[in-house]
């Protein structure tokens, strides 16, 4: 009954998603895609960060939930309180300006206390992770990052064989 | 009495809940698999994969499986989806690994059988418990990216004592003689291509719609615990000394170099490396080696002696291909090994 109530209380998260719902991914993405921006290669989106966050929320990030719950619903009533629009109908140049006031801990203390700063940390060592890590955590889809910066998926790594004097005896 | 029986009978229903809830989940087909979400990317894959026309259950089993490990695997997988625990994505074990194996030959005879005659067939025991190894290298969990790379653990959760002075065993027994690189160690099952049975007629097909390789080569990255495909895996660029080796452009090749790998220094030869430089420099792995047995018994004659600037028979010459101990590997062999004095001048054809 506990878990009933547990999950009735929590909002329906997207489809294919684990915890956001369908307002958070689009302000995450958002988010995540001011930090990474796409140019000829993925931003941050396309690279999976979001799904990344996703994923870890119900996971390793638990005790995140609410912080994102909070951030992202916050972020986006000071967007409409400045713009009039939610933060992912901003443009990009705005949704920097904002970023930069977090970053800066000086955003609107009647959305943030502190200021921001410690959201945007958060959501910043996020977004890196999982646009640089492994893809097997859920991030950095078709190892976009890693192609962007020259690094191959699966570096060539040999070892000294140990039975090289059959193979080549004359090595030996 | 009474209290017994009903014990036995809840025991039984609990029991044959976990088949029931098998037969439930499978009545819907790949859309009820792909309800979970860790199993939404693994079946959106296998829509367009090679394998599309095998059911889920043909290649993963199903209730009636009769194998308690798998149904208690897919009960401990309920119990973390549940408990939001779950990866990005169903991973199989080694011993789901075995168990395809029988699967993957029921289609691919042909490639099985050529694969378990084969040096790659090799059996965990083989490797793993090789006394003159162990006596002289310690194990260490890199050797599992190129053998052994489904275990699910490390190499201290597989061999025991991790030291040069043994007797060594394997601390999961039920590995000793399962192959240790098996078939999805270089192919992909999910991956995106053409029906295996639109293929049937492939002689047919006009040359430049026909595949250059199976769009299934991959190489499986344990760090990922997923397949890299072939077009992601880099090849390295070789050195004989200061000089740029000829590379062949195959690019199958780079899943060899997975493990027959050069040192960071990319010298030829350096590591495992068996880059052909001299008389073979240029040509691909699998110019000689057969792609699932590795033999190369018949592969002179595809290019010699038309090739052969000396007209002889190549086959019979001083090489390790004649025999192994001879001091011209067949890697490596250049003309000048055999004419120390200068190499002749080309005969002329008479062709």
């Amino acid at each position: 009954m506990a878990a009933a109530a547990g999950c009735a209380r929590r909002p329906a998260p997207a489809a294919g998603y684990r915890f956001l719902t369908q307002a958070e991914v689009e302000t995450l993405g958002a988010w995540v895609d001011t930090l990474i921006p796409p140019d000829e290669d993925p931003g941050a989106r396309d690279a999976g960060v979001v799904r990344y966050i996703d994923l870890q929320l119900t996971r390793w990030f638990r005790r995140h939930q609410s912080e994102y719950r909070e951030a992202l619903a916050h972020i986006d009533r000071w967007a409409r309180s400045r713009a009039g629009r939610g933060f992912a109908g901003l443009p990009l140049d705005a949704r920097e300006e904002m970023l930069s006031l977090m970053e800066q801990g000086e955003a609107d203390r009647a959305w943030f206390p502190d200021g921001g700063k410690a959201a945007f940390e958060l959501v910043l060592a996020h977004a890196m992770q999982g646009f640089y890590g492994n893809p097997r955590h859920g991030g950095n889809r078709g190892y976009a990052s890693w192609k962007m910066i020259g690094v191959p998926p699966m570096p060539v790594r040999g070892r000294e064989h140990y039975e090289a004097e059959r193979t080549f005896p004359e090595k030996t | 009495m009474k209290a017994a029986a009903a014990a036995l009978l809840l025991g039984l229903a609990v029991l044959l809940m976990i088949p029931a809830a098998s037969f439930l989940y499978e009545a819907g087909g790949p859309d009820a698999c792909a309800r979970c979400h860790e199993m939404g990317a693994p079946v959106g894959e296998w829509r367009h994969s090679t394998h599309r026309g095998v059911p889920c259950s043909a290649c993963h089993g199903d209730a009636l499986t009769t194998n308690a490990r798998f149904h208690l695997t897919n009960a401990r997988r309920v119990v973390q989806h549940w408990r939001g625990e779950a990866g990005v994505r169903a991973q199989l074990g080694p011993a789901e690994i075995r168990a395809m194996l029988p699967r993957c030959q029921k289609c691919h005879q042909q490639e099985f059988a050529s694969w378990s005659n084969g040096p790659h067939a090799i059996a965990y025991r083989s490797i793993f418990l090789d006394e003159k190894h162990n006596a002289s290298r310690h194990l260490m969990d890199d050797c599992l990216r190129c053998h052994g790379m489904h275990f699910d653990g490390g190499v201290r959760d597989l061999v025991e004592p991790l030291s040069t002075k043994g007797p060594w065993r394997l601390r999961r027994a039920e590995l000793l003689d399962d192959p240790a690189i098996p078939c999805m160690s270089c192919h992909s099952i999910h991956r995106r291509g053409a029906l295996h049975e639109e293929r049937r007629l492939e002689a047919k097909i006009a040359g430049p719609r026909q595949e250059k390789f199976r769009p299934s080569l991959a190489f499986f990255d344990r760090r990922s615990m997923a397949p890299v495909d072939l077009a992601l895996l880099p090849m390295p660029a070789m050195s004989d000394g200061g000089r740029p080796v000829k590379m062949s452009p195959d690019p199958r090749q780079a899943l060899c170099y997975q493990c027959h790998a050069p040192l960071s220094t990319r010298q030829v030869f350096s590591g495992d490396d068996r880059t052909p430089v001299g008389v073979h420099e240029g040509i691909s792995c699998l110019g000689c080696h057969d792609k699932h047995r590795q033999t190369t018994r018949a592969s002179c004659s595809n290019c010699h002696p038309r090739l052969s600037n000396c007209g002889r028979d190549v086959e019979q010459m001083d090489t390790t291909f004649a025999n192994r101990s001879s001091k011209h590997n067949i890697h490596t062999v250049k003309c000048a090994d055999c004419h120390p004095k200068g190499i002749p001048a080309r005969r002329a054809r008479s062709d």
